[in-house]
């Protein structure tokens, strides 16, 4: 028959956290009081002890080899997967670059074109605008064709008709 | 087909280069062969008066030191212009001739406030004002007197009448005297 035990449950719970070095205050020195009244508790706080001691001469589980082995196996699938997305990023910002580059290339072509080399009319230009560059002098003052028209008023600058 | 990355580097230089040429302005109906034809044909001709010849010069030079949207704009008025009738652009041609004579005889001062006034309707009101103070200063003393002393609605009406009067003298005077005859 077995005797019973002379510890609470929560008794034992303060000696098990008190054998890890865990219990502090005012519990342990509560537990430590009864330990040195109590030799029943006492003789249960050994016999605890040397268990936790015999824990430690157990042999220690070792992970198998093939352990490593299968983790990076299965983390591969997920690394790939990180490194397609990086590389899609990376061709999508290279796109971006490149187009940004070209727009750049464009702007910077016209703008520094014009700026560099000012255009000087020839003949070619004086063929293609002759009409306009002959009547310029004219065309200068008439911003439209309707500002022309409303001109061709008698009491401004059109002719005079009978029926005026 | 793959392109490979030394090509994709030039693409940027390329596309400097045409953004680099120079794109030919107002070229899509003046390209015409026929039209550039006649024109160095007009051009030919007006090469032996090295006088029209050195304006054509210059006026080419200021043409192209206007900004592009001058350009344009002149490029519209002319396009508009000959799209009218043959008699239309005779009677626009004179009315532009005795415009632009009567702006460059007046007033600097003048000349500038009609120049810098950008609405339409604003710069008619102004010439029409100009005018009518012109036509108003040339009056024989006595009309202008009696046309001073008179209100402002008054003073309007009496201009038209007036107006209507020295038009129809004038009509007259430019008739041939049989037709005047006849008239009577």
């Amino acid at each position: 028959m077995a005797k019973a035990s002379p510890l609470s449950e929560q008794e034992r719970a303060d000696l098990v956290a008190y054998l890890d070095g865990e219990l502090t205050g005012e519990a342990a020195r509560a537990l430590e009081a009864k330990l040195s009244l109590d030799p029943a508790a006492r003789a249960e706080a050994d016999a605890l002890r040397r268990t936790w001691e015999l824990l430690d001469f157990l042999p220690q589980p070792q992970p198998s080899l093939r352990f490593t082995h299968h983790t990076l196996q299965r983390l591969a699938p997920l690394q790939a997967d990180e490194q397609r997305r990086r590389q899609r990023w990376c061709i999508r910002c290279l796109g971006l670059g490149w187009v940004a580059a070209l727009l750049f290339s464009a702007w910077v072509g016209y703008v520094g074109y014009n700026w560099l080399v000012p255009r000087e009319p020839g003949e070619r230009e004086l063929l293609q605008d002759l009409r306009i560059i002959e009547n310029k002098r004219l065309y200068d003052h008439i911003e439209d064709l309707d500002f022309w028209r409303a001109l061709d008023a008698p009491d401004l600058f059109g002719e005079e008709t009978s029926n005026s | 087909m793959t392109i490979s990355r030394s090509s994709l580097l030039l693409l940027p230089v390329l596309v400097f280069g045409l953004a680099a040429t120079p794109s030919e302005e107002g070229t899509s109906a003046a390209s015409d062969a026929a039209y550039l034809e006649r024109n160095r044909q007009l051009l030919n001709k007006w090469k032996a008066d090295p006088e029209h010849y050195a304006r054509l010069q210059r006026d080419l030079r200021d043409f192209w030191a206007l900004p592009e949207p001058k350009r344009r704009q002149l490029r519209q008025v002319d396009h508009a212009f000959h799209q009218l009738n043959v008699k239309m652009q005779k009677r626009l041609w004179r009315v532009a001739e005795r415009y632009v004579a009567w702006l460059e005889r007046l007033p600097e001062a003048e000349r500038q406030q009609i120049e810098k006034t950008k609405d339409t309707s604003e710069r008619l009101h102004l010439i029409r004002t100009i005018r009518e103070r012109q036509w108003i200063e040339h009056l024989p003393r006595k009309v202008r007197e009696d046309l001073e002393k008179l209100p402002p609605e008054a003073r309007a009406a009496q201009i038209i009448q007036l107006r209507k009067q020295e038009r129809q003298q004038r009509l007259l005077w430019s008739r041939p005297p049989a037709a005047k005859q006849r008239g009577k």
